[in-house]
């Protein structure tokens, strides 16, 4: 009976969140393999973490770094089996993206997934989640010269197929 | 009068029609596709060892390959665009007790998918959604009869040297994203599961060369260059 | 940044996306496993122990088998242990001795441990993070090859296993055959890099413990864009493959299934090897080969 109510009270969380939290997800892997995988992982922690909410901020924005650090270790163990990154040459650094407006939110998250793993992680904090340097630093265990130039490179990609789109 | 407004309509709607069938190639691409195989004759067959594999074929600016994994076997089949001399692709067995490996020239590669010269293609109105895109029915009638059913998007395109890596799809305006061979005994589809721009990794295009043997491969025309 | 672009950023969050069916009850199953079995939690994290760790355990676990009588015990107090085990008379009247060997055997245990398991784990005695180095089976005939979760080259992944076992007792062989094949983040051991050959190369138990994996799973990762997704129809004659009598051997169907993979690997290789003309990534070569056969 218990574990019955239980069941229902997590049932309901997760039709809350879970749109929100499995979009999060994607935007963070990049694909829907991956996505599905660390979805599953995190909504387990959310539910080993429930009792630890203490009510200090909404509860979407404390499940949403419960699905931020999940996606983040996913990442990390895979990057030490997967392909390593490979920084592209690009001399031009932009430090705004124009023609933003004309997008809609598929195309933004289309661009985003076209993103290297490193660059679409700093785009998603960054930007998405409006983390500042010094807190992805923290996180990913970079410096914060590197986060910056990192989003400097990833903005120029995403400033290209922004101007693709737009064509 | 009728006429005059068709001719117009014409000369306005063809153009960005015309824009959105040759629609701009990625810088990378992968594309996964998963391989069933169903048998009209019950129980498991030799089918099966082949049944839930992958094909996957990564293109990058001047790489390509294209990769089978299955219960049965692992082979890719690497294209090189940069290189200068003839011999720029390579087919490699990645499994089993003797691995090798074939230098393929464009020729020779061209000579082994000599069944798909002549084929014809006829786009349908019907459409499927692949991937994420939505894609067009097409059947590709090939030189010896044979039909192959095709569901194709035109948002993307494979880049130029696509015309090689699958010369199955020459006749196809755009990419696509699944194919199926039917027959009276079964059929044989290959469905897309997976579209990915993301940056590919470079070693996905080095070659193995670990107790790998290199094979040597001549057709009649083949042999005439050397 | 202006902040309109902010805000266009900062949409995003709210963006939503239905995943697929399936996925809370299939968590909740997990959560309900955790709340009974909380051991069992290894298995989702595929918390496999290294092979370094497995021998570790093939080696002390010995320790468990051995006894060394009490002082002051009478043995023929209690009959049972008279008949079961001879042994024991010994420990009791040599007992010194008895001391002496166990204690000798256990040196010389932890001597072998040391010469022949490589350390690859760095020294750091408060650690407990699994090595993600890539770990290969003890697979007799040829060294196996592990199937990185890239889709490098095969020489760069190999790791070779030395299979140098002659002077090692046939027991401690076969539990250190027990406890190969470990998947690593999904990474899968085979035999030359071909499941259909491993499936008809090894045998017992690392057959068993390497078919469960994969029906158990239900999905062979290569790496993130190359997969084997096992049919039914595969993961019964998989498990025809295991199936073994009582007392241990294989079954009529067990050896029939064998020599049907056996077949079927010629039937390909014949079909496949000769050259480059025919090629299974190609569907018509692969109908071809398929709806003949």
């Amino acid at each position: 009976m218990v574990i019955q109510d239980e069941e229902k009270a997590f049932r309901k969380i997760y039709d809350l969140l879970s749109g929100k939290m499995y979009s999060l997800c994607l935007r963070y892997t990049g694909n829907t393999h991956d996505a599905n995988d660390v979805f599953q992982e995190a909504l387990i922690k959310l539910y080993s973490n429930l009792n630890k909410y203490r009510g200090i901020g909404s509860f979407e924005g404390w499940a949403r770094r419960i699905f931020i650090n999940s996606c983040l270790d996913y990442l990390k163990e895979r990057q030490k089996l997967l392909y390593t990154e490979q920084l592209e040459n690009k001399n031009i650094e932009v430090s705004e993206l124009s023609g933003m407006e004309k997008l809609n939110q598929a195309d933004l998250l289309k661009i985003i997934s076209q993103l290297p793993t490193g660059y679409r992680l700093i785009v998603n904090l960054y930007l998405v989640e409006g983390f500042s340097h010094r807190e992805i630093s923290e996180m990913l265990g970079i410096s914060e010269g590197t986060s910056k130039s990192q989003l400097s490179r990833a903005r120029s990609i995403l400033q290209d197929n922004i101007s693709r789109i737009n064509e | 009068m009728s006429l005059k407004f068709f001719l117009i309509t014409t000369l306005f709607a063809v153009p960005p029609l015309l824009g959105k069938t040759f629609a701009q190639a990625p810088g990378q691409l992968t594309l996964v596709y998963d391989i069933t195989i169903k048998k009209n004759k019950s129980g498991g067959g030799i089918e099966e060892t082949y049944n839930g594999g992958t094909r996957t074929v990564f293109i990058s600016n001047k790489r390509a390959r294209i990769r089978l994994v299955s219960l049965m076997r692992i082979q890719s089949v690497f294209f090189d665009f940069n290189e200068i001399q003839e011999r720029q692709i390579v087919l490699v067995k990645e499994s089993g007790t003797k691995k090798y490996l074939y230098q393929i020239s464009t020729k020779q590669w061209k000579e082994i998918n000599s069944k798909y010269v002549g084929s014809s293609s006829k786009l349908l109105n019907d459409s499927l959604n692949l991937g994420g895109y939505k894609c067009r029915k097409a059947i590709i009638s090939l030189a010896s009869g044979r039909k192959i059913t095709a569901y194709y998007t035109s948002s993307f395109t494979a880049g130029q040297q696509a015309t090689l890596i699958e010369p199955l799809f020459n006749c196809i305006p755009g990419t696509v994203l699944q194919y199926e061979v039917a027959s009276g005994t079964g059929s044989v589809i290959f469905k897309i599961s997976e579209v990915n721009l993301q940056h590919i990794a470079p070693d996905v295009f080095v070659l193995p060369q670990k107790n790998i043997e290199i094979r040597k491969f001549t057709t009649k025309e083949a042999a005439a260059d050397l | 940044m202006n902040d309109n672009c902010n805000a266009i950023w900062k949409q995003l969050q709210q963006h939503s996306m239905q995943p697929p069916e399936g996925i809370f009850d299939k968590v909740w199953q997990h959560i309900l496993q955790q709340q009974l079995h909380p051991k069992n939690s290894a298995e989702w994290n595929n918390d496999i122990p290294t092979e370094s760790e497995i021998n570790e355990r093939s080696i002390f676990s010995k320790l468990q088998q051995y006894s060394i009588a009490p002082p002051g015990l009478q043995w023929s107090s209690n009959g049972a242990e008279k008949k079961e085990s001879p042994k024991k008379r010994k420990f009791f009247y040599l007992d010194q001795f008895g001391k002496a060997a166990a204690v000798l055997l256990l040196a010389g245990g932890i001597a072998f441990f040391w010469m022949t398991v490589p350390r690859k784990k760095k020294n750091n005695p408060g650690s407990q993070i699994t090595t993600t180095t890539k770990v290969s089976p003890t697979i007799v005939p040829s060294s196996p090859i592990v199937i990185g979760a890239n889709d490098t080259p095969l020489a760069n992944n190999q790791i070779q296993l030395k299979i140098d076992q002659k002077n090692i007792a046939k027991q401690q062989d076969q539990e250190k055959k027990k406890a190969v094949l470990p998947m690593i983040n999904n990474s899968v051991a085979a035999y030359e890099n071909d499941f259909l050959l491993t499936l008809i190369n090894y045998e017992d138990e690392e057959l068993q413990q390497f078919s469960t994996k994969i029906i158990n799973k239900k999905k062979i990762m290569i790496s993130q864009y190359s997969y084997i997704n096992l049919s039914d129809k595969m993961a019964q004659m998989v498990q025809d493959l295991c199936s073994v009598k009582p007392n241990g051997k294989p079954t009529k169907k067990a050896k029939k299934t064998k020599r049907k993979f056996e077949r079927w690997k010629k039937m390909d290789e014949k079909y496949f090897d000769r050259g480059p003309q025919k090629n299974p990534a190609d569907i018509i070569d692969l109908s071809d080969f398929i709806m003949k056969k």
